[in-house]
């Protein structure tokens, strides 16, 4: 485990130090990791692959201002790639702001489909998703975050992340309703 | 952090589940791509041929070369005209500058010129630049001795007098020679030391 770090520590420095051999066996460490993140803003494999090229070339010319003692790398790595993966979302629509809801319905969503179902399945599902439903869909029941964080990333109003998680809660339902 | 449903949990878990698609390589590509174009590195690129193989990149590297390479025989072939030209320049001048003095002494040597003057610039001419010879010097006079007689034998016959020229030019033919032998002889003993001049009271009459 300690020489797993200290490998990753002198990975990271021979990055900063902008050695290419050093930037390829890093990318293909936290390949599968990051693969994974680019996938749930993506409408499908080749637009994931655009969201990694652009977030690993963000991540080895930022290299020099990573500091571990803030936090881990993988937690550093994946903020870099969330946020790309938002920009390429809102680079396909632009976020409305005008729909606006204080309260979000919680339609029911068969829990019982949704387990008989597999990864890409459901990855399929969300990516039928309109893009700013997709984003904030993925940022609250994926990631976790709250509204008020979704609004602060998006640039959008807390009611309208809102009313955007509740488009997607009845879009899912709909889809998961015809398949049951 | 919000408080997650159950179904959102389990979305979660799936998408966790997901497999990675095989594309490390091509992505891979890409991104070494454009960090080759934003961050080169001092070693070079891993795969350095791809760029210069193809494009336009290759021409214009090409017509780079070719350009310098002109730049840099003209500059050269100039350099060395100039030199040229500078070190041929003084030999050039001074063949220059002889043909007029000698055309100078033949213009002086026409009938009607003063005769003593112009062996004195065919001398200094042929020997020296700057005129040091004197003006007296006996080895002018045998060179301007070939050009006279023509004048002078045409002065004869028209002039009623034409006896005092040759006793003019023949001593200064003779000078010559004499300043040799006297400078072979002995200092202090002339020529009327050797005459016998007979005494008037040998007689005894």
């Amino acid at each position: 485990m300690i020489s797993e770090a200290t490998d990753i520590d002198q990975l990271v420095e021979d990055c900063k130090r902008n050695n290419r051999r050093a930037q390829e066996q890093l990318y293909r460490q936290f390949y599968n990791y990051a693969i994974i993140i680019a996938l749930r803003y993506s409408r499908d494999e080749a637009d994931a692959a655009d969201i990694m090229s652009h977030a690993f070339v963000k991540i080895f010319k930022s290299m020099h201002t990573f500091d571990k003692s803030k936090g881990a790398l993988q937690t550093w790595i994946k903020r870099i790639v969330m946020n790309e993966g938002l920009d390429h979302l809102k680079a396909r629509e632009r976020f409305s702001k005008d729909m606006e809801l204080e309260t979000v319905e919680e339609p029911q969503i068969s829990n019982a489909v949704l387990e008989r179902m597999g990864a890409d399945e459901i990855m399929k599902l969300i990516h039928r998703l309109p893009p700013a439903t997709h984003a904030v869909f993925v940022l609250y029941a994926v990631e976790g975050y709250t509204h008020r964080e979704i609004a602060e990333k998006l640039t959008i109003s807390e009611g309208t992340s809102k009313w955007h998680l509740s488009e997607a809660r009845k879009t899912l339902q709909q889809q998961l309703s015809r398949l049951n | 952090m919000n408080q997650k449903a159950l179904y959102e949990l389990t979305i979660t878990e799936k998408l966790e589940q997901l497999t990675a698609p095989d594309m490390v390589d091509a992505i891979w590509a890409r991104i070494e791509t454009q960090l080759d174009t934003d961050l080169p590195t001092d070693d070079g690129p891993a795969n350095p041929p791809a760029a210069p193989k193809t494009g336009p990149s290759k021409w214009i590297r090409r017509g780079f070369i070719v350009a310098v390479v002109a730049i840099v025989l003209i500059f050269s072939f100039n350099n060395r005209k100039q030199k040229f030209i500078s070190t041929s320049q003084p030999t050039l001048n001074t063949p220059v500058t002889k043909p007029t003095n000698t055309d100078n002494t033949v213009r002086n040597n026409s009938p009607g010129t003063n005769n003593a003057i112009t062996p004195q610039r065919n001398t200094s001419a042929l020997a020296n630049p700057s005129p040091v010879l004197p003006v007296d010097s006996n080895a002018t006079a045998p060179v301007t001795l070939p050009l006279q007689p023509e004048p002078d034998s045409s002065k004869l016959n028209t002039n009623p007098q034409p006896v005092l020229t040759p006793p003019l030019v023949v001593p200064q033919k003779n000078p010559p020679s004499d300043s040799t032998k006297k400078s072979r002889g002995v200092k202090g003993i002339s020529d009327n030391d050797y005459k016998i001049v007979p005494k008037k009271d040998s007689g005894g009459r």
